[in-house]
């Protein structure tokens, strides 16, 4: 962990009277932060049963936390022991070790089920902030993990967080004689407990959860040819959605679900298109000469951003989600690209390359400022967790593609550990449903 | 006043007249014995009868003047009879009168005693009425001179008592003025006094602050700096916070640089971001504290205010 402390500046110090300093007023402005996370010390849990635990959920729990970039886990060599329920806490130990949190539980077997509870404290106050029992199978203890973890993650920063979430994406696996196979996997928002639910000798692109979190969107070539479909989760029913001549590419669900925006170029060059899921009616929304794609829907549903090369590069536009007047809204750097709103509705994170290659960026909307977050050549398809805390992002690592995640300050990033092939195009789901 | 013939009767008089009264009676009584039955008396005078040779003619004549001397007597007698009884009535009468006179002179003179009885008390009492009427005219005078004098005793008194606490309130007066101007003469000695020492101890001071100002100046340079950045390396501003955050924490430490508190006195509004802060202050425990002792006094309680610049910089 590095901490990086910028030169404490001194503002104002208002001395009165230094020889009569019984009552002196003194004042110090502190406007610089440390640049580290809150640090946090995760406890491993007790384990009270046969064998070894199904999962080590302290381990999830410290990930997790940590990948956020809002903390910072204390090393667990240099715990001075390791409590497991209240009364074997000594906050003067962690007070020494300057952790601001402390997470303690314990996982019990009973039978084939398990009981995993858990207490958080607040080590400066000695206050327990908060602290819960689940009744669990083996198979739902990772999604428990999670699950203790946005409890934690919201206790400590006042927000929700996305942990019990999942991500998609794509891999591709060459074989030794270098014929690709293509997957579309889901896993949990950390990258594991990964399962494939498509697999084609084509590629695969471009998937996209329903606003429900149901059922995803893609473009697949399984056809030879690009097709959009609709596939469901819970028992992997597909539906062919968009078939058009020519491109039919980058599906994006509008905010309530029924509609899909995507780009097709059955009309001539890509353009912008709405399509309404039952209805299966099309309506287009732009119409120029350049090329019009990857559309994504504000969080009201007011708006549409998309990538178009109308003025000659890539650059990022915005209208309404019913058409109208496309107002080109990025300016930095010669490419930007692959736009997608933050929950908030007032950023976006989007690619850009400002003669340096492909990273990733978010833009103020309001501010109309852009911030690049990375320095790795060639990022793709960033997408924002559904709290908008972190950002998920594919990149190059060693010649491989890789998934990314990263806090939306650019300060933590973590490569996920995805286990085999290259993987690309992530896509973050919405907030899960509580078990 | 009765006055009887102009004699004034006194019961003397009236013994005199009765005497003389009665012994006129008691000679009448004897002269007139007629009545009785011949008593050779010696005392009787008249001529003694001479009976023998008298003519009848001449007794006749004799006998007529006898019987005429004989009715002479008898009528001379009837006479001093009624002479007698006249006189006897003129003197009851008189008596009578007399009695009356007496009765009424008595009565007069009871009247006249009970008049003088009542002229005296009329004039007892006129004079007891007077004597009381001058008496209460008198007490009232008295009275009224006594509450005239009470008066005039009281008007003085309260004149001098004003007078004297007029007197009093001068002589106050001037004597606080006196005070007063003693006192500011006093405060006056003691402002020049001070102000001489002041002055002194100015150029003493600014002698010393000359030297101290380097120390100072290190000082202020060293360890509120010291103690600026260890509280900012503490301070994990949240990345979610809203910007414009600021929190005002009040810091009391001990000598050696402890944290004994860190209190929260004007919050940013956000208990996420007010947590942050007080964590960081006792995270930062202890802070970088001089030994001198001096610097402790200086330094046992101040103020920091967390107003980050900028959330990316």
């Amino acid at each position: 962990m590095t901490l990086r402390f910028l030169t404490v500046r001194f503002i104002a110090v208002i001395l009165t009277g230094w020889c009569a300093a019984a009552q002196a007023e003194i004042t110090i402005v502190i406007d610089k932060s440390g640049k580290g996370g809150v640090p946090i010390a995760v406890v491993p849990f007790e384990w009270r049963g046969s064998g070894a635990p199904p999962h080590q959920v302290a381990d999830i729990i410290e990930s997790n936390l940590s990948r956020s970039g809002r903390f910072d886990a204390i090393p667990r060599e240099d715990f001075l022991n390791t409590p497991h329920e209240r009364s074997q806490v000594k906050f003067t130990d962690w007070k020494l070790l300057k952790a601001e949190g402390l997470v303690v539980g314990r996982v019990v077997q009973t039978g084939n089920d398990f009981q995993v509870e858990f207490e958080l404290f607040e080590v400066f106050t000695g206050k327990s902030m908060v602290g819960l029992r689940y009744n669990v199978r083996a198979n739902q203890m990772r999604k428990i993990a999670h699950q203790i973890s946005d409890v934690i993650y919201e206790a400590l920063t006042g927000q929700p967080g996305a942990f019990d979430t999942r991500i998609a994406y794509v891999t591709v696996e060459t074989n030794s004689v270098g014929s690709r196979t293509f997957y579309l996997e889901v896993s949990d928002s950390d990258g594991f407990g990964s399962r494939k639910i498509l697999k084609s000798t084509e590629p695969i692109m471009s998937p996209a959860w329903s606003p429900d979190g149901s059922q995803l969107a893609y473009v697949s070539f399984e056809e030879r040819r690009s097709k959009i479909y609709l596939q469901r989760l819970s028992d992997g029913q597909r539906t062919k959605l968009a078939e058009y001549g020519g491109l039919n590419s980058a599906p994006a669900w509008s905010p309530d679900g029924r509609r899909l925006a995507m780009a097709l170029s059955h009309e001539g060059n890509p353009e912008i298109y709405v399509l309404d899921v039952a209805s299966r009616q099309l309506t287009r929304l732009t119409r120029d000469r350049g090329i019009d794609t990857e559309p994504a829907w504000s969080p009201d549903g007011q708006h549409i951003v998309f990538t178009s090369g109308r003025s000659g590069r890539p650059q990022i536009y915005r209208m309404a989600s019913n058409g109208g007047n496309p107002q080109r809204i990025t300016f930095q750097g010669n490419y930007n690209a692959r736009a997608s709103y933050a929950p908030d509705g007032e950023r976006l994170t989007l690619i850009t390359n400002q003669g340096g290659g492909f990273h990733t960026a978010v833009y103020f909307i309001n501010s109309r400022s852009l911030q690049v977050l990375t320095k790795t050549l060639v990022d793709e398809s960033p997408t924002f967790a559904p709290n908008g805390a972190m950002i998920l992002y594919a990149t190059k690592s060693r010649g491989r593609g890789v998934l990314a995640a990263m806090s939306a300050d650019g300060r933590v990033r973590q490569i996920l550990k995805v286990q085999q092939g290259d993987v690309r195009e992530p896509a973050w789901s919405p907030l899960n449903r509580k078990l | 006043m009765n006055r009887v013939r102009g004699v004034k009767l006194t019961s003397r008089s009236v013994v005199f007249a009765l005497a003389v009264h009665g012994l006129i009676l008691l000679l009448l009584g004897l002269s007139i014995d007629w009545k009785s039955d011949s008593i050779p008396m010696a005392a009787n005078q008249a001529a003694p009868v001479q009976a023998q040779a008298i003519a009848a003619a001449d007794l006749d004549k004799e006998l007529k003047k006898i019987k005429d001397r004989e009715y002479e007597k008898i009528k001379k007698q009837q006479d001093e009879e009624k002479k007698l009884k006249e006189l006897k009535e003129e003197q009851e009468r008189e008596k009578k009168k007399l009695a009356d006179l007496e009765k009424k002179a008595r009565e007069a003179e009871a009247q006249r005693v009970i008049e003088e009885q009542q002229r005296k008390e009329n004039e007892a009492k006129q004079l007891a009425l007077a004597k009381e009427k001058e008496k209460k005219e008198q007490t009232e005078a008295e009275k009224k001179r006594k509450e005239d004098e009470a008066k005039k005793k009281r008007l003085a008194e309260q004149k001098k008592k004003e007078e004297e606490a007029k007197r009093l309130a001068e002589e106050k007066k001037r004597e606080a003025a006196e005070k007063e101007k003693q006192r500011l003469a006093e405060l006056k000695r003691q402002e020049d006094l001070k102000r001489q020492q002041a002055e002194r101890e100015l150029q003493d001071r600014l002698e010393d602050e000359r030297n101290e100002r380097l120390a100072t100046s290190t000082f202020t340079n060293q360890y509120v700096a010291a103690i600026q950045q260890k509280v900012s390396s503490n301070w994990i501003r949240p990345p979610g916070a809203q910007q414009g955050l600021t929190a005002l924490v009040a810091v009391r430490v001990t000598p050696a640089g402890d944290v004994l508190s860190a209190r929260v006195v004007r919050g940013s509004g956000d208990p996420i971001f007010d947590r942050s802060v007080i964590n960081a202050v006792l995270k930062a425990s202890p802070l970088p504290f001089p030994q001198d002792p001096k610097f402790y006094e200086f330094l046992r309680e101040f103020n920091l205010d967390f107003r980050p610049d900028h959330l990316v910089s």
